[in-house]
């Protein structure tokens, strides 16, 4: 049997949301595929690495008292040698391998690509996006300076960063007031809605500057689209690609916040994981204009370098039916299970694909070569003081 | 006419289900969530311990004719935690900071519990200067230790050391857990707010609440098993010409189980 280690929680914003992917429908669908040693690692907000099967149990985290409990046990260490094992030392300490890793951390030191870096250092296959794609998605600036780069649409914007603002407000705020009102405020790393605001006038815009930068050294602001209408759209695969359904996320109120996106989904959703209610799956916007989001999804896919899952976001003014990429996300919360669900993708399906596709691309990255013989050291003359 | 006040009240948070979003700002580097409703003189809502600025949410509509505007105090709701342990007179300060922020001429602080703690110290001190004030089951003027707990405070301390040994040791956080359950204590429950708590809890507010001159409506649930009505009496003492409401079926949360009325009782004042 294989032992999978699923690795959640984290120092991000989105810990909270991470435990709930980890487990709907991540190691849900492990455990009861009856295929794999399931190992839950959990990391705390600030960065203790944890190890225990009873956290296969998302009842685990919601017991009151969990995080005194927590300190009783031991940490786990991590050891690279040949690969990836989970160690707890200790007299009676014990040793566990890992053959492949499903990382469920969103946000920082997790989606952004930090523990991409650390499995690829591991030589460990691993579920998701690739270091490289995962750290351009983290930065909704840079995501938008690549896809504008490739020739596709992204809506007018400034950003800059918390040092800029420091300096030259005057030039900055005149800068963000040739955008079209009104605009959103967005701290570029931040996901979830976290630290983001619509704004309709200048005091709203400086306080929501001043909340950004709170959460964030880099700020973007960009135009908001009105009327406007919102598609988001899952994706799986690594050199062949699948879409599930263009998903039209209904805002109830006029800005999805943080509790709106997961608090009040969860409630009623009771099992359905981190995500919405309020969307309509598959969006109502014709065939012709699905088969353009999904191309211009794919097409995004491909230029971020992505592989495993993603889920694009777009925008689209509701009159002219111009569309405009917004945003990408590399670990969509509970890896959006209800879109596929109904584009035909199982629980199953979805989560041991993934592993497959994980697995897949660790094969395809051993045959590509790293190292290289050379001669330079040879060549090379000895240090100054031999002289 | 109680019923009458029940159904209005019902109503009108049906027609409420969806307030304004929260917003946030940044006060004394935390960010912070608040709420701010309607125009008017300005009334200033602080909540309870373990409680956020939706408790007042049935209260609203009753006071349409004010600006209201509440915050999740720093550890609670959708506001960041104190970076280190607070006292009241640091919430005091932040809510001054927070008015400051926000521009605001407050013509009345509401406080309940832990809210009202932080009112009176506030406006005992005149750090905070509303032109009126309304507690609610307010917290700070509890008695001298109880020989009750007098006892329990002792068996705490035992339990310390004798849990310190195996196997006792197995049992230290259920045994601790059911004691302080029995104080009906909020620490054990309070997490990174401990130490908050702690200092919170100790300080007793007599002497602030002595100084306080502005008009005050005290609203006490006789049935309050938290702050009991005792204490009520005991701000009624102390602040010169309070006028004292008694709501015979409440308890600690009288605002949320009889917001109608709590709500006319304020509205009265108000005028």
């Amino acid at each position: 049997m294989k032992a999978i280690a699923v690795i959640f929680g984290g120092r991000s914003a989105e810990h909270d949301v991470s435990i709930i992917t980890a487990h709907i429908p991540i190691i849900d669908t492990l455990l009861s595929c009856e295929k794999f040693d399931v190992w839950p690692v959990y990391i705390t907000k600030e960065g203790d690495w944890y190890s225990d099967k009873a956290m296969n149990e998302l009842a685990y985290f919601k017991k009151p008292g969990w995080e005194e409990r927590l300190k009783g046990l031991k940490k786990v260490d991590l050891s690279f040698d040949d690969g990836l094992t989970l160690k707890w030392p200790g007299m009676f300490g014990k040793s566990q391998k890992i053959d492949v890793v499903f990382p469920s951390l969103h946000g920082t030191y997790g989606e952004d690509g930090s523990l991409m870096g650390l499995l690829r250092m591991a030589n460990v296959p691993f579920v998701g996006c690739d270091i490289f794609g995962s750290a351009v998605a983290m930065d909704k600036v840079l995501t938008k300076q690549v896809i504008a780069a490739e020739g596709m649409p992204v809506v007018p914007y400034v950003w800059f960063l918390k040092s800029d603002w420091e300096k030259e407000k005057t030039n900055i705020l005149e800068s963000i007031k040739k955008l079209q009102w009104p605009l959103f405020v967005k701290p570029v790393h931040l996901g979830s809605s976290i630290g983001m605001a619509k704004v309709k006038n200048d005091a709203e815009l400086e306080n929501a500057i001043e909340v950004a930068l709170h959460y964030d050294n880099k700020v973007l602001v960009e135009e908001g689209i009105e009327p406007l209408i919102e598609i988001t759209l899952p994706i799986m695969g690594n050199d062949e690609v699948r879409t599930a359904n263009c998903e039209r996320p209904l805002n109830k109120t006029e800005f999805f916040n943080f509790s709106d996106k997961y608090l009040s989904g969860g409630k009623k959703g009771g099992g359905k994981g981190a995500n919405s209610e309020y969307s309509e799956i598959p969006a109502d916007i014709g065939e012709e204009l699905t088969r353009e989001f999904k191309e211009l999804g794919t097409k995004v896919y491909k230029a971020l370098d992505l592989s495993g899952i993603a889920r694009v976001d777009f925008l689209m003014h509701a009159g002219t039916k111009k569309i405009y990429v917004n945003e990408v996300n590399t670990l969509p919360g509970s890896l959006y299970h209800h879109n596929w669900k109904k584009a035909g993708v199982s629980n199953m399906d979805l989560v041991l694909g993934l592993v497959k596709l994980a697995e897949e691309r660790f094969e395809k990255q051993k045959n590509t070569t790293f190292a290289f013989q050379s001669d330079i050291l040879q060549k090379v003359g000895g240090s100054k003081t031999q002289h | 006419m109680l019923n009458n006040l029940i159904q209005l009240s019902k109503a009108k948070i049906g027609s409420w289900a969806s307030p304004a979003h929260s917003m946030k700002t940044i006060v004394q580097n935390l960010a912070v969530e608040y709420d701010d409703q309607g125009s008017g003189p300005v009334v200033l809502m602080l909540h309870g311990w373990k409680d956020s600025l939706r408790t007042f949410d049935a209260l609203i509509p009753y006071l349409a004719k004010h600006r209201i505007v509440r915050l999740d105090l720093p550890g609670f709701g959708g506001s960041e935690m104190p970076r280190n342990t607070w006292n009241i007179a640091a919430y005091v300060d932040f809510v001054r900071s927070f008015v400051e922020k926000m521009n605001l001429q407050v013509d009345t602080i509401v406080g309940h519990s832990f809210g009202g703690r932080i009112a009176i110290r506030g406006v005992g001190s005149r750090i905070l200067k509303p032109k009126r004030m309304v507690l609610i089951a307010a917290a700070g003027l509890a008695k001298r230790r109880t020989l009750r707990n007098q006892l329990l405070g002792a068996m705490a301390k035992i339990g310390r050391f004798v849990t310190m040994v195996p196997p006792f040791s197995l049992w230290r956080n259920q045994l601790r857990q059911a004691l302080y359950e029995s104080i009906g204590s909020d620490y054990f429950t309070a997490g990174a707010l401990k130490d908050t708590f702690v200092s919170v809890v100790a300080e007793n507010l007599s002497e602030f609440a002595s100084k306080i001159t502005v008009p005050t409506l005290i609203v006490w649930g006789k049935n309050d098993t938290t702050t009991p009505l005792e204490q009520a009496i005991r701000i009624k003492e102390l602040v010169h010409g309070s006028t004292l409401r008694v709501v015979d079926t409440a308890g600690h949360f009288v605002h949320r189980e009889m917001s109608g009325e709590v709500a006319k009782s304020i509205e009265e004042f108000l005028v």
